[in-house]
């Protein structure tokens, strides 16, 4: 890499990264089980030969400012590994991910909340967690809030509101934040109509201002329509890289002709 | 050229971790001042219960074991108090830190935050409520003991900064291990349970310089801190040195246990959620 490269800001750099999730904290041990396996020594133990399940595989590749990037893949295959492995929320076992420019991510935004806080000082905290400083978010506190839209909600804890209104909260204070580099994971759930066509227009506006956006989606129509280029991810590799109408298309072929 | 970003995580050296916490300081004092709210936000008594509680227990130890130790309430009730307040601190620091990490899972699944900032958010919660303790402290001293030396007072701090730096690591490991094995809060609860009854928190401390029990105070941090407090507190002297050391011996083996425990779980803890 050039140090011209460099130069542009905004860059996501992948070489060869391998992500592996560990499956044995998910498997319970107990001290029955592990008695349990030493009687029945000949039976094969599963959690002995399947210890990692493997989300990306040495996955190398470069993202430059401009690059509107769509992701898609079947469920499971490593799009959303993909984004929390960009905005540092995994680390790689193996490689190396590289980023300039912050990054504003744009998934699980339902959580991560102090259910016994009001809307208005979780604004705050969210800002806080996503690292911008006190007086930046009480600048835009009021933005955050008009959008939100949720009324006198936003000085009640958040366990007396609804499931859409914590989605609109959260919508709207990850929309608010600032970064250069963009990571979307398929967000459009609960919320109103209403609601759902202003937060589209605000995401596109977010996806205009933004270095560079990394969007995963099944929406196709969509990504042909944001992006200018696409990855096909697949088994934890990237089966497919080219502009965003010739991966989709060839990834709708292969769903139709039930190859994948 | 740009600088990356963010929290670096690839084995940070102690500066750049201490760098990307300090990053986070307006999150952890947000944080731990919004648990000290919580803790009393639909309470009649609210903050009240800070002294209430310990008064209380102060009373009924004053009224059961003054008698089995034969000691006056005035001598008494400033030396339970004392002990409770402190130690309450330590068990609470030890045992509600298992959850320190735990809890920040909503964060840790959105940005990458050292979790150290999660330790530091409940040992600050919890020093907040140590010095409510130590002014309720103060105020019985003051009535129970009129006309003792305050001149001593200020060797207060240098005691507070010492138990800090003692208790901040355990906080660590007790996240750390809770999070990566739950038995963890189980255990603790009862090596706790016997910390209580082999330190001076009720029991008069002069029991403890029997000669078979010499050897347990002696090297008891917990005792060290609750000298450390009293002395200056409610007898009007000079800490001593040999405290101070004990303290901070014990200090620097729990964080050279916590720095490895982090060193070496922080990167993929957020699979043992």
């Amino acid at each position: 890499m050039t140090s011209n490269d460099m130069d542009d800001g905004a860059y996501i750099g992948l070489r060869s990264a391998t992500l592996r999730y560990p499956l044995q904290p998910l498997q319970r041990r107990s001290i029955k089980a592990d008695l349990t396996g030493l009687l029945k020594r000949g039976a094969k133990d599963a959690r002995v030969t399947t210890r990692y399940v493997t989300a990306l595989d040495a996955v190398t590749l470069d993202i430059r400012r401009g690059e509107r990037v769509g992701l898609v893949g079947r469920n499971g295959a490593g799009k959303s590994s993909f984004l929390r492995l960009v905005a540092g929320v995994y680390l790689p076992q193996e490689g190396e991910v590289i980023r300039h420019g912050k990054e504003q991510a744009i998934f699980d935004i339902g959580i991560g909340f102090e259910t016994d806080a009001t809307g208005r000082e979780n604004v705050f905290y969210r800002g806080l967690v996503m690292g911008m400083h006190p007086d930046k978010i009480r600048e835009r506190a009021d933005d955050i809030i008009a959008f939100a839209d949720i009324g006198e909600f936003i000085d009640l804890p958040l366990r007396a509101y609804s499931s859409g209104m914590v989605v609109r909260l959260a919508f709207a204070i990850s929309t608010f934040l600032e970064g250069d580099i963009l990571l979307i994971d398929e967000v459009f759930g609960t919320g109103d109509l209403q609601f759902y066509n202003k937060a589209k227009a605000r995401m596109m506006d977010l996806v205009d201002n933004a270095h560079i956006v990394c969007f995963a989606s099944h929406d196709l129509p969509a990504i042909r329509d944001i992006c200018n280029r696409c990855l096909w991810i697949h088994g934890g590799k990237v089966r497919m890289d080219g502009s965003a109408e010739e991966v989709t298309k060839a990834y709708e072929a292969a769903v139709v002709r039930g190859e994948i | 050229m740009t600088q990356p970003t963010g929290f670096e995580p690839v084995k940070p050296t102690l500066m750049t971790y201490l760098k990307s916490v300090y990053a986070f300081r307006h999150l952890i004092a947000h944080l731990a001042r919004a648990d000290l709210r919580n803790r009393f936000r639909r309470s009649y008594l609210g903050v009240l219960w800070l002294l209430v509680n310990p008064l209380v227990y102060t009373c009924i130890f004053v009224i059961i074991f003054g008698a089995i130790f034969n000691i006056s309430v005035r001598e008494y009730a400033p030396y339970v108090l004392s002990g409770i307040v402190l130690w309450e601190f330590i068990s609470n620091v030890v045992g509600q830190s298992t959850q320190s990490i735990l809890s920040a899972e909503g964060y840790l699944r959105q940005k990458r935050i050292p979790l150290f900032a999660f330790c530091l958010r409940t040992l600050i919660y919890h020093f907040v409520c140590l010095l409510a303790g130590l002014a309720a402290v103060l105020v019985v001293v003051t009535i129970a003991r009129p006309g003792l030396p305050l001149m001593t007072l200020p060797w207060l701090l240098p005691a507070m900064v010492l138990l800090v730096v003692f208790a901040a690591p355990i906080g660590v490991i007790s996240a750390v291990a809770h999070t990566r094995f739950r038995d963890y809060q189980v255990v603790v609860g009862h090596l706790l349970m016997i910390g209580y009854y082999i330190s001076p928190v009720f029991i008069i401390r002069k029991e403890f310089d029997r000669p078979g029990l010499r050897v347990i105070s002696d090297f008891n941090p917990i005792t060290s801190i609750c000298d450390l407090f009293r002395d200056p507190l409610l007898y009007g002297r000079v800490p001593e040195l040999q405290d101070m050391i004990v303290v901070l011996a014990w200090a620097a083996v729990f964080w050279a246990i916590a720095i490895f425990a982090l060193k070496r779980t922080e990167p993929d803890m957020i699979f043992h959620f």
